[in-house]
């Protein structure tokens, strides 16, 4: 569910949308949904509902998705500050797209889910993200966080 | 005091855990003994029991979602919060709600 194929450094987007968007293509590239646009629609439908804008410049857009075809989470480091509603007022520039399919998400991908979301509570976490620059160890921080965090 | 409470967001996904989490951290940090129940995607998880809810002096619901078995908390204090400020402010979250119910008591 989370591959160095899934990680994406530096991306040139600058607006929630563009993001959004982006995600969305590079989901449809990487097989986990046939359709973008539907994926990028429930995206931006969770988004209305309300902001999924973290703080320290992280957000965790995530969808619940017809398109989805497999559980996948997609980190996004962004080049610029993007506008986003988030819970300290900051820009975001750290994205965790979390890909989710409507039925048979499967409970240990929740379950790996939900602790990622609970390592964002996590200061050292947060630094360890924005500090990184190689996929692999990112994705191997990343996977062994989402192990040892109890829920 | 002993707390208890359950967290819900729409997708259950995220902040349903997180709030949870932040809840429990600031609640025992500042001397509580406290439970989150999270009604998310995997439904319920680490479930309030009867027992417990019967014990508890406060009941923190952070969610504005419909909440499943509320009846368990007949007759207690129950105090909805904004899952958000939950998961961005927790101590201050417990120490409102805490002091809420003391007020109450000693009214």
């Amino acid at each position: 569910m989370l591959k160095e194929d899934y990680i994406f450094f530096d991306v040139d987007v600058k607006t929630k949308e563009e993001a959004l968007r982006f995600i969305s293509n590079q989901a449809q590239t990487l097989g986990l949904t046939d359709k973008a646009e539907g994926l990028y629609g429930d995206f931006v439908k969770r988004e209305e509902e309300f902001s999924t804008g973290l703080q320290d410049g992280f957000a965790i857009p995530h969808a619940k998705s017809d398109y989805a075809k497999e559980t996948a989470i997609l980190f996004v480091s962004c080049k610029e500050n993007l506008d986003w509603e988030t819970m300290d007022d900051k820009p975001v520039n750290y994205l965790f797209a979390l890909i989710v399919p409507t039925t048979n998400a499967g409970n240990e991908h929740l379950m790996m889910i939900s602790k990622l979301a609970t390592s964002l509570l996590d200061d050292d976490f947060k630094e360890a993200v924005k500090a990184s620059t190689n996929k692999t160890q990112l994705k191997e921080y990343i996977l062994d966080k989402m192990k040892e965090e109890s829920v | 005091m002993k707390i208890v409470g359950i967290s819900a967001c729409p997708a259950g996904l995220a902040h349903t855990p997180m709030a949870a989490k932040a809840l429990e951290k600031a609640g025992k940090e500042l001397g509580h003994n406290i439970k989150m129940e999270q009604q998310g995607s995997m439904g319920q998880v680490n479930t309030i029991t009867a027992e417990e809810a019967k014990a508890a002096d406060l009941v923190i619901i952070a969610s504005d979602q419909k909440i499943t078995g509320m009846d368990r908390f007949e007759g207690k204090p129950v105090i909805r919060v904004d899952i958000n400020v939950c998961i961005k402010a927790p101590e201050a979250v417990i120490k409102k709600c805490v002091a809420a119910v003391e007020a109450k008591k000693n009214a």
